[in-house]
């Protein structure tokens, strides 16, 4: 059996230390964000843990006015769907933006990860958590 | 492979909105109105494939399956739950019609229950819907359903070069026809009509979207009898075939590049319409998967009924309304009729057949031959197409 490379866990710790891990396909070069089993472009399994730099581009956003019962206390969230400079997408919190000021404007606009936010026992899986946050370039 | 033509003879739905009843409870209801419907005994049932989501979250209950049979007398035949978000009685339906379809039963159940209304506040709802979104890396940024499709709100009005003006008008627009059709259905959950300005003045959600963007928590079930076509015809005068069907899968939406068109969608349905052997111009009547106002105009395009970056004109200029070129939803769909997750795949099967048997009233469209449901589970991870003829 092949041993899952990049598990969650680890994902979270370096999360939480301000550290983005991806994988890099020793076959093609393909750079896999988030972490999955095999390379979804040549199937490879030869896969290796890279840190990503952090940086990348807004494809598009949200403001999540009504949360989820665990984060009503500090909603409205600033979401986003940031494609990865290496490749793949993440989604992270915009801290330095007002709620009422994102507009489609954001779209495009450069972001770098400043760190990571601990969720500590998620209500239903009493699992921890990490949620990457971002600013603007 | 050989397989044979597979008929809906007898469909039912309990009304949608809250109820006291339990998923188990309403499933009962439903399914056994759905037997009499079709002129046959529960003993004539070989197996029941049952969706529902969150039963085991939201009641504690899973086997769900094996309670449901013994409900209405279906005495140790095969029962099987299936989940796939709010996909599940889609799914549960595609297997069904397979089974049929190879041979190996005649007469099936396929039914859908869900109870979301529960005494609970709408932060744990929110919190039970984020669970078909990757568990590790999806909701634990807080990325709540609204907020997916707002996602792909402004990534569209982006792309389309669309104003946020426009865009939410819209958006606006489909809310305000899928309650012009709830409020013609006696089954809906919302049955009121409203106005673009009820839309744009209500709360914010998840921007751009506001409450009247989104569906609301419903509790319902709904059920219907497939069996083959040779012993449908003996059934009833008016048989519903199934003609196509299509399913995919996709991952959580970080492995998703463009969400205004997920290609999941065009997979699926591409499957379907090659089966019927037909195109999307030959489609009469759908119903899509409009949890919220953005998530119709996305289906729409995916599934070929209109051209890219144009869903949303079509929309605005009434070619979706029950009286349009190509209406969308007269049922009410998810937004008005509501949405009871694992209950809505069948919810739409049903407004499809009695679109087809010219059984639905006061929504009832002219020359319908052809209808299409589109169910949608998850960040688009889960997705059926099932296209039924006359
Ligand atoms: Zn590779």
């Amino acid at each position: 059996m092949i041993d899952y490379k990049l598990t969650f866990e680890t994902y979270t710790k370096n999360l939480l230390g301000g550290r983005i891990l991806g994988l890099k396909c020793n076959k093609c070069s393909n750079y896999i964000h988030p972490p999955r089993m095999i390379c979804p472009k040549c199937y490879s399994t030869d896969l290796n843990i890279i840190e990503f730099n952090g940086t990348g581009e807004i494809n598009t956003f949200t403001v999540v006015r009504v949360a989820p019962t665990w984060m009503e206390d500090i909603a409205p969230l600033i979401i986003a769907h940031i494609k990865l400079d290496e490749g793949g997408f993440i989604l992270g919190h915009l801290s330095d933006i007002e709620a009422d000021a994102a507009s489609l404007d954001l779209i495009g606009k450069k972001v770098k990860m400043i760190g990571g936010r601990e969720v500590k026992k998620d209500i239903i899986s009493g699992v921890n958590g990490a949620i990457p946050i971002f600013q603007l370039l | 492979m050989s397989i044979r033509d597979v008929a809906i003879v007898g469909t039912s739905m309990t009304k949608f909105g809250r109820s006291n009843k339990t998923e188990l409870e309403m499933f009962a209801e439903a399914a056994l109105d759905s037997i009499y419907n079709s002129d046959i005994e529960p003993k004539n049932i070989e197996e029941l494939y049952l969706g529902n989501c969150a039963g085991a979250i939201n009641e504690g209950q899973v086997n769900m399956c094996a309670h449901a049979a013994e409900e209405i007398g279906l005495h140790q035949i095969p029962s099987t739950t299936f989940e796939g978000a709010c996909a599940s009685s889609a799914v549960a339906f595609i297997h069904a019609y397979r089974e049929v379809a190879a041979g190996y039963n005649d007469t099936v159940l396929v039914a859908g229950t869900e109870r979301n209304m529960t005494l609970r506040p709408t932060g744990w709802a929110t919190r039970v819907f984020q669970c078909s979104a990757d568990q590790r890396y999806t909701q634990f940024t807080g990325l709540t359903f609204p907020g997916i499709f707002a996602m792909a709100a402004n990534r569209y009005m982006k792309k389309y070069d669309i104003s946020k003006e426009a865009g939410e008008e819209a958006l606006a627009c489909v809310s305000v026809k899928n309650h012009h059709n709830g409020a013609l259905n006696p089954k809906a959950h919302l049955q009121k009509e409203i106005t673009i300005d009820t839309v744009l003045q209500s709360p914010k959600v998840a921007d751009p979207l506001k409450l009247y963007d989104c569906c609301p928590f419903s509790d319902g079930a709904a059920a219907l009898v497939l069996t083959s076509a040779e012993k449908a015809k003996k059934l009833t005068d008016t048989p519903i075939y199934v003609a196509g069907v299509g399913q995919s899968s996709q991952g959580s939406l970080c492995t998703q590049s463009d969400i205004t068109y997920p290609i999941g969608r065009a997979v699926s349905s591409k499957k379907a319409y090659k089966q019927a052997k037909i195109e999307p111009k030959d489609i009469d009547i759908a119903e899509v998967h409009d949890c919220f106002t953005s998530a119709e105009i996305i289906a729409i395009e995916a599934l070929g009924l209109f051209e890219r970056g144009h869903g949303w004109k079509a929309e605005k200029e009434g070619e979706t309304a029950v009286d349009g070129k190509l209406p969308i939803n007269t049922s009410g769909g998810l937004k008005a009729k509501g949405h009871p997750i694992g209950a809505t795949g069948c919810a739409q099967i049903h407004e499809i057949v009695e679109q087809l048997r010219g059984d639905a009233g006061k929504r009832q469209v002219n020359k319908v031959e052809v209808g299409l449901a589109d169910n949608m589970g998850g960040e688009f991870g889960t997705i059926t197409t099932i296209i039924l003829r006359r």
